[in-house]
């Protein structure tokens, strides 16, 4: 529950955001001159930011449509992604976003339009190439959907963009507005999927393997196009054992039709941001596990990679055909 | 450690009777302490504020984490006398900087924003709460805390109807008595925080024996330190005797690498 919600003066009276209050009636309403000044100050500690994290309500400035890394391809030739929303309601020990923001709190772009305006003139320029946006990069695409209707409204764009697809990546399972709308064939809904014991343990708040599952399974029956997303795959004694538990659950409920890609990917991280997230969690298993720094990149040691990424590589091309498979290096 | 921070004494007597708290020195700053708090009178404006709050720290010796509460007296248009305020937003009036002191639900009963002023104010232009010292008092307490330790309340001690000259020691001294189950209410909730905190943080045991009994450079009491973390995140059976037998610091350094290598990664 958000107690305390933020709002920049210069959208204290957009319609979204007295939208968005009509649903807190009871949270606690400052106003800021911008959000920086909440959320990117020195001095606060996300872990503990964490337990009760306030709601922003900010506009975005600049930099609505960005290049995606590398890593991100799922078989556009150009791809790009933007973030409507900092932050994320689930708690992932293994989340890049606790290394690289000072605050836990989520801060909320309402200006929708200018990142929509911003993908058709990305899409208008590439005309001759298809582009993938990816959504899910500093937020999960689908978690505060309820309060931030943003899917509802990007929907539509999509509708009309021949050449480009969106990627929602999610663990959440607040799907209800895709399946009360028809389905758009160039939206992939992408579930980030780990072990039960990796959920139970490194996933603090969000919804069960199964939770997910379920939630494919419904979007399946709709028609829509899913992505399965195994990035980070996470080392342990017995991750085969888990792993293939995992992959057989999936590919038992999941239609190879149904699956637009598959990505897999192992755990790496920026140095800085690892020393951040250690200095939050001094005593937090995974960061206790022997990781080797290369390139200013933290990561499971080249034997551990290659050892877990073939294993997991060969249980998904017995499901799959590799042109849905996408390896993130 | 939790540490107080009052301009005036009339705002502070109430406290440290409350608190039973002694009188530790007076020569720069008066500062009252017990085993859990300090408070320190830091005199009216915001230098007098910086000042008292560095030299409380400095006194304290420097601890690594301490909880920071300023409770004075302010003015506001139309707030009753009396009445205690969480401020959620402080803004320096001279420089317009504005810092955001952290929310707790279970504090929020009255909470507003708050403008500090270079000389007491005699009428009250914005909604806000007027007095002197509190944008000092944040931009101080988050050189040393996070902003989850620090919280600014203040007690309405003068508005429209009964302006600032009216205010004397007596009144003052009244109204913080009056609200002192409140401040006592912050008191704890900050003192929760910073239990947990210290919890979470705090140096293990481990490494304070590790550098009582041998001698490490500076590199190697990184080392040391993540060495423990390493150890306590993977091993139910972390205890000092396993490493007691070490000869130097090389060798502790070595023991524990190997008593972590034996460690299963299990989920």
């Amino acid at each position: 529950m958000i107690s305390t919600i933020y709002i920049e003066e210069e959208v204290i009276d957009h319609p979204r955001v007295k939208e968005i209050l009509t649903r807190f009636k009871q949270a606690e309403i400052i106003v800021c001159r911008h959000y920086g000044e909440i959320f990117n100050r020195k001095s606060q500690n996300f872990r503990f930011q964490k337990k009760n994290p306030a709601l922003i309500l900010a506009k975005k400035q600049k930099g609505f449509v960005l290049p995606a890394p590398d890593a991100y391809a799922i078989g556009g030739e150009k791809n790009f992604y933007f973030s409507h929303m900092m932050n994320c309601i689930y708690d992932c020990r293994y989340c890049f976003l606790q290394g690289m923001y000072r605050s836990a709190n989520y801060v909320l772009f309402v200006n929708y339009e200018d990142i929509f305006d911003d993908i058709r003139q990305v899409a208008k320029q590439n005309t001759d190439h298809n582009c993938y946006f990816f959504s899910g990069y500093d937020c999960d695409s689908l978690a505060l959907e309820p309060v931030t209707k943003f899917v509802e409204n990007a929907l539509p764009l999509f509708d009309q963009l021949s050449n480009s697809w969106i990627e929602l990546r999610t663990k959440s399972t607040q799907i209800r507005g895709l399946l009360e709308r028809p389905v758009v064939n160039n939206c992939v809904v992408a579930f980030s999927l780990s072990p039960d014991n990796v959920v139970s343990s490194l996933e603090e708040k969000a919804p069960s393997l199964e939770k997910r599952i379920d939630a494919m399974i419904k979007l399946q029956n709709r028609g829509w196009p899913l992505g399965l997303r195994f990035d980070p795959i996470i080392h342990s004694d017995n991750y085969q054992l888990h792993y293939t538990e995992m992959f057989n659950r999936i590919f038992s409920a999941i239609a190879v039709e149904s699956i637009h890609s598959v990505s897999l990917g192992n755990f790496r991280m920026p140095e800085k941001f690892f020393k951040n997230m250690v200095k939050l969690y001094p005593k937090e298993k995974m960061f206790a596990d022997t990781l080797v720094s290369k390139n200013a990149m933290i990561s499971y040691s080249e034997f551990v990679e290659k050892e877990m990424m073939s294993f997991c590589e060969e249980k998904i091309l017995e499901a799959i055909p590799r042109e849905k498979y996408f390896p993130c290096h | 450690m939790l540490y107080i921070v009052c301009a005036l004494h009339c705002e502070a007597k109430p406290i440290i009777d409350f608190y039973k708290l002694s009188i530790e020195s007076e020569a720069s700053f008066p500062v009252f302490s017990n085993q859990h708090m300090g408070l320190i009178v830091a005199g009216i404006g915001k230098i007098s504020v910086a000042a008292a709050m560095a030299y409380l720290y400095a006194r304290g010796g420097e601890k690594k984490h301490i909880a920071w509460l300023n409770i004075g007296i302010a003015g506001h248009r139309t707030f009753p006398l009396g009445c205690l305020i969480n401020i959620n937003k402080v803004t320096d009036e001279s420089s317009q900087v504005n810092w955001y002191p952290a929310r707790y639900s279970e504090l929020m009963e009255q909470s507003s924003s708050l403008i500090t002023v270079e000389h007491p104010v005699e009428s009250y232009d914005s909604l806000s709460v007027y007095e002197m010292e509190a944008s000092a008092f944040m931009a101080t307490a988050l050189r040393f805390s996070p902003v989850e330790l620090i919280q600014v309340i203040k007690v309405i001690s003068d508005n429209e109807e009964h302006h600032v000259e009216r205010v004397d020691k007596v009144l003052v001294s009244n109204l913080i008595t009056e609200n002192l189950p409140k401040i006592d209410e912050t008191i704890k909730c900050l003192n929760a925080q910073l239990g947990q905190y210290c919890e979470t943080y705090d140096d293990s045991i481990i490494y304070s024996q590790c550098e009582k009994n041998w001698h490490f450079t500076q590199y190697q009491k990184k080392s040391l330190s993540r060495l423990i973390q390493r150890w306590h995140a993977l091993s139910d059976n972390v205890s000092f005797s396993l490493i007691s037998q070490c000869k130097d610091a090389k060798s502790v350094i070595k023991t524990l690498e190997t008593l972590i290598s034996r460690c299963s990664i299990e989920y």
